[in-house]
């Protein structure tokens, strides 16, 4: 083949260019840490990732809402737990009631009584944050009220769940959970075939004890037995909504971890690899440049102008 | 038998002869690097001979001609070539600027904004009627309208800016159409079977190089004229642009498939494309959310309140007032069916069967593997044409070697036609200092 001087420059130009340009794509992921740095460096790995980083993110927000599920059961369950010793309190007294001997004493017993209405309204208010747990969705004024004269119960609350997402919604799940139980849940119950009120029914105990109604004092004692046990019952539906919560979040947290090492693959950059190649690319491209220029001394004219022509 | 005189002439034409091939030689060298110049060489062919006694006798040489070395298939491969590379070059250049215009790698962009749109939802179902998370789910709507819009914007304003180059190629080929065809006419004025216009055919030749980079080129020579015709392609086949000495305009209305034009017109053809996948992406997301606030899909609130307004990408804006009105529960029940939007795929006006996100994933992908392409194309053209230039300038490149052995030869030529001259010289001498 015919050697001429362009054949020699374009090839060459070609050549360097092309290595120049792995030197720099490869110092590049090294500098960045990052292997894709547009969606061209591979399409498919780049929308791969993206969708993970997309379900990172969502996974963080359903965290979110099982952490805030966790606090609202976890402010039920104590709510549930002293409103269950309140009812036990109430029942003693009302034992002690039956027993008792004296207007003096049943006064001093129906102040205790009153004392623990207070506290179970007080109870039936109860906030997580700045909401009302046991309001249904109406969260933002105080769910009950008690007539002191009448016993009449006022529930300003509604019947709705609270539902948060704490899942993906798939096939096989809604990805929410309820996590709140209404006042009619916690504070209405049957017994005897009756549909009563916890705080009524400790209202009713007072007022037996403040009038010396024993036969009174002996019904509520058995009305009260089935609140607690109803109470009981419910805390039960909260720690079982809590344990679940629980479980989710540690599933959560596996699947985190996994879908950011799968990320991290993806789009990361391998040092010990990248600097391996980035050391091949340097020599070769070294290599290109001294053979560029010992081209440029061997022609005819540079060896003439040596040994002089003619 | 010839006398004297005759060799006295033919050294003579001789050092004429060797003056000539140095200065062929010497224009050679100095253009050794020029772009376009192809090769020169004298050619000598012998003088007819005489008769004499002593049998034919040979009278010496003459430089005939100046050729200049082509090969005619090898330009057009190399023309072929660079229409490729330059299709692919401009085609690689705009879209990689399409591409980072609407880059989007899922912690950006305007996925960034849906997910942080989708929390924002999933945190009001922890508190519906909480101001801070109806401020979240207020501004969150209204980041992912302003990112849609804003990747709207920045693609439209490419896609604006591409018929003004389209234009400015369609002008630069026009230019070079004339110029050939002004070429063929001087071309066909100066060229005589025995001297070529090397140097006009040189530029005649740059100029279809520079032609073939916008737009596909075939040439063929009519060897009677030295006239090219040169023709393109469109879609509907062949088009003559050149033919003697009057050269076809193109407009910007052409459907040329090749060439920088070429690669302009693809990359506007997958400009909207990417910018119908944004707003196919964009009413479907606003129909599904809104049909939840309004009620049709879900829960159903009073009033039904759109969170967003608009038609498509372009227009795309969120309210400011849609959490106004209904009850908690029913802000309950609207949030998570919103939040669980990011979990199902639904059919999109396309008919792509996806998650929001992984439709914004899709377009991601298909800019990815249209750059990709691209610019693998290119590099492979790019190769291809370093190749064919290789080999066309194996043929009609210089090479300062082959000049410097001719200018030696040249050089010893010369020595030797005045050696004659000289011994002529002498023998004529001696003749006259016989007679006289």
């Amino acid at each position: 083949m015919r050697i001429t001087l362009g054949m020699q420059t374009s090839q060459t130009l070609l050549s360097l260019n092309d290595q120049q340009e792995q030197i720099t794509q490869i110092s590049q992921q090294i500098a960045s840490g990052v292997k894709l740095s547009s969606p061209s460096d591979d399409p498919y790995d780049w929308a791969q990732a993206m969708n993970l980083n997309q379900g990172l993110q969502e996974y963080n927000s359903i965290l979110s809402g099982v952490n805030f599920g966790t606090g609202w059961g976890q402010a039920t369950g104590s709510a549930l737990s002293q409103l269950s010793n309140l009812v036990s309190q109430a029942q003693q007294i009302a034992i002690s009631a039956s027993s008792a001997n004296g207007t003096s004493q049943s006064a001093a017993l129906a102040s205790e009584v009153n004392g623990v209405l207070q506290q179970a309204v007080s109870l039936a208010n109860s906030q997580y944050g700045d909401q009302f747990i046991f309001g249904g969705t109406s969260t933002t004024s105080a769910p009950y009220s008690i007539d002191d004269s009448t016993g009449a119960v006022t529930y300003n609350g509604d019947s709705n769940s609270i539902h948060v997402k704490t899942g993906t919604s798939n096939a096989s799940g809604s990805g929410s959970t309820v996590v709140n139980l209404t006042g009619d849940d916690v504070f209405s119950y049957t017994s005897g075939g009756n549909t009563l009120n916890v705080l009524q029914e400790i209202w009713g105990l007072g007022q037996a004890i403040q009038t010396g109604d024993s036969a009174a004092i002996n019904s509520d004692l058995t009305t009260l037995n089935d609140a607690y046990n109803h109470i009981n019952n419910e805390s039960a539906i909260n720690g079982a909504t809590l344990s679940e919560l629980t479980t989710q979040q540690s599933a959560i947290n596996v699947m985190q971890t996994n879908e950011q090492s799968t990320l991290s693959k993806l789009q990361d950059t391998d040092i010990a690899d990248a600097t391996t190649k980035l050391s091949q690319a340097q020599t070769a491209f070294q290599a290109a440049l001294q053979v560029t220029g010992m081209l440029d001394n061997l022609n005819l004219a540079s060896y003439l102008s040596g040994t002089s022509i003619g | 038998m010839a006398g004297l005189t005759v060799t006295l002439y033919t050294a003579l034409q001789t050092l004429e002869n060797t003056q000539t091939e140095l200065q062929t030689a010497s224009n050679n060298i100095s253009n050794a690097a020029t772009t376009g110049y192809s090769e020169e060489t004298a050619v000598q062919t012998s003088n007819p001979a005489v008769h004499t006694t002593s049998g034919w006798l040979g009278t010496g040489a003459t430089v005939s001609q100046i050729t200049s070395a082509r090969n005619q298939f090898l330009e057009q491969r190399l023309m072929n070539s660079m229409t490729d590379n330059s299709q692919y070059t401009s085609l690689s250049t705009e879209l990689t600027s399409i591409q980072s215009a609407c880059s989007d790698s899922g912690s950006n962009g305007i996925s960034q904004a849906l997910g942080n749109f989708f929390d924002a939802w999933s945190t009001l179902t922890q508190n519906p009627t909480g101001l801070s998370e109806q401020t979240g789910v207020y501004s969150a709507a209204k980041d992912l309208a302003s990112a849609v819009q804003s990747t709207y914007n920045q693609l439209n304003q490419i896609a604006t800016q591409i018929p003004g180059q389209v234009q400015d190629t369609v002008n630069q080929a026009n230019q070079l159409i004339d110029q050939i065809a002004q070429l063929n006419t001087a071309i066909a004025q100066s060229q005589t079977p025995t001297c070529q216009a090397n140097q006009l055919s040189d530029e005649r030749y740059q100029a279809m190089d520079s032609l073939a980079k916008l737009i596909p080129v075939s040439f063929s020579q009519d060897p009677a004229t030295g006239m090219v015709t040169v023709n393109t392609t469109d879609a509907s086949g062949s088009l003559t642009v050149v033919s003697g000495g009057t050269g076809t305009h193109i407009t910007t209305s052409s459907t040329i498939t090749g060439g920088q034009l070429g690669g302009l017109l693809t990359a506007q053809t997958d400009l909207n494309g990417y910018i119908s996948q944004l707003n196919t992406f964009t009413s479907t997301l606003m129909s599904k959310v809104n049909n939840i606030s309004e009620g049709s899909e879900g829960g159903n609130p009073v009033p039904a309140l759109a969170v967003f307004t608009g038609a498509d990408a372009s227009s795309i804006t969120a309210s400011t007032t849609f959490l106004t009105g209904p009850t908690s529960s029913e802000l309950s029940s609207s949030a998570l069916a919103i939040a669980n939007l990011q979990d199902n795929q639904v059919t999109f006006t396309d008919g792509t069967i996806a998650t929001p996100e992984q439709y914004l994933g899709n377009i991601q992908q298909t800019v990815g593997n249209d750059v990709q392409q691209a610019n693998n194309n290119q590099s492979f053209y790019n190769a291809l044409q370093t190749q064919l230039q290789t080999q066309q300038q194996s043929v009609s490149g210089v090479s300062t070697d082959q000049e410097m052995v001719n200018v030696i030869q040249d050089q010893q030529v010369y020595e030797e036609a005045a050696k004659i001259v000289q011994t002529v010289s002498n023998l004529m001498s001696a003749v006259i200092s016989m007679v006289s």
